[in-house]
């Protein structure tokens, strides 16, 4: 009896194994709607279209980017859970945003919501100023600060976002008290900077890529200088322990198959090994990371009390 | 007179009608942190302002020119309520679907001359073409993922 | 001619394929009614990956002038925007289709665009790297003074009724701040619903403001919806012409005037031909038929949001930040091609920008006799096809237009909302224009201030953050210019009679 039940078992394994198998080794068998949650030139969008010839070498079919930007990235989010199950709909994700946002206010979606399968990379925090400036190094900027508090002025995209938590943090390890000055999205908050409405700009090492010789870096938030930009040294190495930026990556609905989940994974993080497609992305001034679903739980949970233990210090209150 | 009345009244319920909006404005920025209540609160308060002067001004120099739209009501009720059931039912029902079924029925609401054989034949073969159309081209040329709900 | 050499690389066949097929595609899909330049752009980037980048830009060039040019379309026959940029064009558009010479607008929206287009081009090629120093000195309060420049132009032509249209523009503003805040990130007016976190978005609402009240005035009655006076619907060529050649100041004046608008980021089409139009309605001799079919008015308008796309492209281009939301794609566009803007790319990568300058300027020119094709065959169809069907096939365009702008059905029934509510208020007198442009130029206004209020306080004095830079002064002139203007000159024009009469008295 025994001997037959395992044999059945073993059965029902095979033809399970054999019916599921196709449908993952098939994927994709056509395009597959990779949603933005912002508008069109952002990071996001960047490293998405950096993605995508590589994505049409790996499997054969293309990407159809899609935006949907909305209450910063929050209409998109909080909508990914009615989207299609079957791994042809895929959602760029972004931290601090999806664990800062339902922390502050209910915006929809919970963290915990979110399948995320990869994060894929993240662009440093970086302090940037004018080509023109008379800060020529982080130092300078700081004893301006000290001598007249909050009369440094920093732009940077949006409240609660990325930059603002940069520039807290970095404003409490300095100890000084500067301004920031919240623009709509990078573009923005990048006119700022060259047009010296402001006297620099919390941003990434992409934004300095974009804005190459205009604008100087004073710091970068990363363990080691980043390599396409040598001359800018590291917070640590200033004496500041700031390592993070914004960290971008895939989330899938959170009822999607198993098999789907792990076939985008794979993907995804097939296309991050790919020594072109890594070159690209630090050509424009992204760091690599490589999180797939193994890392997955550790690493929000280590975000998670980051960026929570962050916001307390910044005196965000949680919502109720 | 009466029909002066009427459009004077109808004009000073509109603007009356901004007032509590401005005002409702105004109550939910209780919540909001300072910078961010601002400009509402700002606004709020200036069409407040600008329908109070209006409905005064109005009430002081009527209305003496000439007016409302003629035109069959029921036809706009029906156009009305089939789009907002088609709005409302697109995610559920399937884009295709309802769309077409919407066209067809205000292909019927939109017509005024006698229905022949061959007017209703044009007719809807020509709506059906357009919607059908661009229907194509936007979900297979564009990629437009258009929901497909129940059906299609 | 700087890049003169590579004007040939333009005139390849290949390329002027692209730049006329460009152009023809962006015209249909800009005449659409919720389908936008941006729209096309974006969907069509993939497609020119293949292409070397020099004839992918020039692709996306032609269907974003299209795209523009094309919006004048519907904005005329329809009473409906096909394009944010095509909203001042309603003003003089629709009044002239219903007065029949419908057909003579299209032609002239025709030579205006293409004007408009060779004066943005013409700037982007010649001044681009001075000008984008000048969009540079444009700082937050400056965008604030311009929004609030552009909100009292909203009541100043809705004369008349410069309330109302105040008070529409004061509900425009309110439906703006609807969800989550840029600064202070308050979440606002979102009556708890998922729906509303997004906010309002500008094409659902102006979809649903303009196109819906048209909708249902159109099944009320079983009139014609325009007059076709003989049996013309033809291109009125001379006419036109005739017209536009004696408007050629206004033209000029009003290409320029949007291709500096269009210099700025942020600010678009909208906002260019609405100061084109404020303009040439306070420097013309016939000033009060602006607003009831007046040719000039249409002329400005669409000459300026053509210009925006040329001016466009300076920031774009030489300091890699997007001008208008279409060359925010085609810069991400020329990102992944491992194209580096910056004035380094007018210097190192010349024959690429190059050949794009004059490729937008051939297609331009391309769009004249394309424009005036397509456009002989639009106003047919309109004016042809029988009401019955012509109902459906709006009403279709306005449901799927709305949704394919973020693939969110919720701005589908957003838009219908709004087109019953923007009926029910345009009964009362209320146009769709202040509200529409209020909804647009809210969050401008809201982020000039307070972000020139947080620098000001920065550094030190909010009041003379607002009120002493020098851009700010002229623009807050502007102002009290157009506010004051037709004031100031019916007492200039009153003067002259005084003079015969003998005086009355010596205190006089």
């Amino acid at each position: 009896m025994k001997t037959r039940n395992k044999l059945v078992a073993v059965l029902v394994a095979v033809i399970g194994g054999i019916a599921a198998g196709p449908a993952v080794a098939a994927y994709p068998e056509k395009t597959v709607n990779y949603i933005i949650a912002f508008g069109p030139g952002g990071e996001s969008d960047v490293s998405a279209r950096l993605q995508e010839p590589f994505f049409k070498k790996y499997t054969g079919q293309t990407f159809a980017i899609q935006y949907k930007p909305g209450a910063g990235g929050a209409a998109t989010w909080s909508q990914l859970n009615g989207m299609p199950v079957d791994g042809y709909t895929i959602v760029g994700t972004n931290l601090p945003h999806i664990i800062l946002q339902p922390y502050v206010k209910d915006v929809g979606y919970e963290t915990a919501d979110l399948a995320n399968v990869y994060w894929f990379h993240f662009t440093p925090d970086a302090v940037l100023v004018p080509a023109a400036s008379p800060y020529k190094t982080l130092k300078d900027l700081v004893d301006a600060a000290k001598k007249a508090p909050g009369s440094i002025t920093f732009s940077g995209s949006g409240t609660n976002s990325a930059n603002h938590l940069a520039q807290q943090r970095f404003d409490k390890l300095a100890g000084i008290k500067t301004t920031y000055v919240p623009f709509k999205g990078t573009g923005a908050a990048n006119t700022a900077i060259l047009g010296k409405q402001v006297s620099g700009g919390w941003g990434y090492t992409t934004v300095q890529m974009m804005l190459g010789d205009k604008a100087r870096c004073l710091a970068v938030a990363l363990e080691k200088r980043h390599p396409r930009i040598p001359n800018c040294p590291t917070f640590k190495e200033l004496g500041y322990d700031l390592v993070g930026g914004a960290y971008r990556g895939i989330a899938v609905p959170k009822s999607a198959p198993a098999n789907i989940k792990k076939a985008v994974a794979n993907l995804i993080g097939k296309i991050n090994k790919d020594p072109e497609f890594i070159a690209r992305m630090e050509e424009n001034g992204f760091a690599m990371l490589d999180i797939g679903p193994a890392e997955m739980p550790k690493f929000m949970e280590d975000m998670r009390k980051l960026y929570h233990g962050l916001a307390q210090d910044m005196g965000i209150p949680k919502r109720k | 007179m009466s029909e002066h009345s009427k459009r004077n009244l109808a004009s000073l319920i509109s603007a009356g009608a901004f007032i509590p909006l401005g005002i409702y404005a105004l109550w939910e920025t209780r919540g909001m942190s300072p910078l961010g209540s601002v400009f509402p609160r700002t606004i709020a308060s200036a069409m407040i302002v600008f329908s109070v002067i209006y409905i005064v001004w109005r009430w002081f120099k009527p209305h003496s020119d000439d007016q409302a739209p003629p035109g069959s009501t029921p036809r706009r009720l029906l156009l009305v309520g089939i789009m907002v059931i088609w709005a409302v039912s697109l995610k559920h029902v399937g884009f295709l679907v309802t769309s077409v079924v919407a066209a067809l029925l205000l292909l019927l609401v939109a017509n005024y001359d006698r229905w022949t054989a061959e007017r209703i034949a044009g007719c809807v073969l020509g709506t059906l073409l357009v919607v059908g159309g661009l229907y194509s081209v936007f979900a297979l040329g564009l990629k437009v993922p258009l929901p497909a709900g129940i059906l299609l | 001619m700087p890049g003169v050499e590579f004007l040939v690389d333009a005139l390849t066949p290949f390329n002027l394929l692209l730049a006329l097929a460009g152009v023809a595609a962006g015209t249909v899909i800009g005449a659409l009614p919720g389908l936008t330049a941006t729209m096309a752009v974006a969907v069509l980037v993939p497609f020119t990956f293949g292409m070397n980048p020099a004839s992918g830009l020039i692709a996306l060039g032609a269907i974003y002038t299209g795209a523009i040019y094309g919006g004048a379309y519907a904005a005329i026959l329809l009473n409906t925007p096909g394009t944010p940029s095509a909203i001042a064009t309603t003003f003089d558009g629709y009044p002239m289709a219903k007065r029949g010479d419908g057909d003579l607008a299209i032609t002239m929206a025709c030579f205006a665009s293409v004007t408009g287009g060779l004066v943005g081009g013409a700037f982007l090629l010649w001044l681009a790297p001075p000008l984008a120093n000048v969009a540079l000195a444009f700082g937050p309060v400056e965008y604030f003074w311009l929004a609030i420049f552009g909100l009292t132009l909203i009541g100043a032509l809705s004369e008349g009724n410069l309330l109302k249209g105040f008070i529409g523009g004061c509900f425009g503003l309110l439906l703006s701040m609807i969800g989550v805040a840029t600064v202070g990130g308050d979440v606002r007016y979102t009556l708890d619903l998922k729906m509303l976190l997004g906010g309002i978005d500008v094409i659902s609402a102006l979809i649903g403001l303009y196109c819906i009240p048209v909708l249902i005035d159109l099944v009320a009655t079983h009139d014609p919806h325009l007059k076709l006076e003989n049996q013309v619907a033809g291109y009125r060529l001379r006419e036109a012409w005739s017209i536009t050649w004696r408007s050629k100041a206004n033209l000029i004046r009003s290409s320029v005037i949007g291709t500096l608008v269009g210099i700025l980021p942020g600010a678009g089409g909208s906002i260019a031909s609405l100061v084109a139009y404020s303009e040439a309605r306070r420097t013309s001799a016939r000033r009060e038929n602006f607003g009831k079919g007046e040719p000039d008015g249409l002329l400005s308008t669409e000459s300026a949001n053509n210009a925006t796309v040329g001016g466009g492209f300076i920031p774009t281009l030489v300091l890699g930040i997007p001008g208008t939301p279409p060359d925010a794609v085609i810069l991400g566009a020329l990102l992944v091609q491992g194209i580096r803007t910056g004035p380094a790319l007018f210097s190192e990568q010349s024959a690429i920008v190059y050949t794009f300058i004059y490729g937008l300027l051939i297609a331009t020119i391309l769009m004249l006799p394309m424009g005036l094709l397509i456009g002989r065959y639009a106003f047919k169809s309109i004016v042809t096809i029988p009401k019955a069907v012509l109902v459906p096939t709006i009403a279709f365009l306005t449901v799927i237009g709305s949704y394919a702008v973020n693939n969110n059905t919720n701005d589908v029934v957003l838009m219908v909302m709004l087109g019953i509510v923007g009926w029910v208020l345009n009964r009362f007198g209320f146009s769709p224009s202040p509200i529409v442009l209020g909804i647009i130029l809210g969050p401008i206004a809201e982020a000039g201030f307070v972000q020139g209020y947080l620098i000001g306080g920065a550094r030190g004095n909010v009041v003379a953050e607002f009120f002493t830079r020098p851009i700010s002064v002229g623009i807050v002139a502007f102002i009290v210019l157009s506010l004051f203007y037709p004031l100031l000159r019916q007492r200039w024009q009153m003067r002259p009679q005084a003079v015969p009469h003998p005086p009355v008295a010596s205190n006089e």
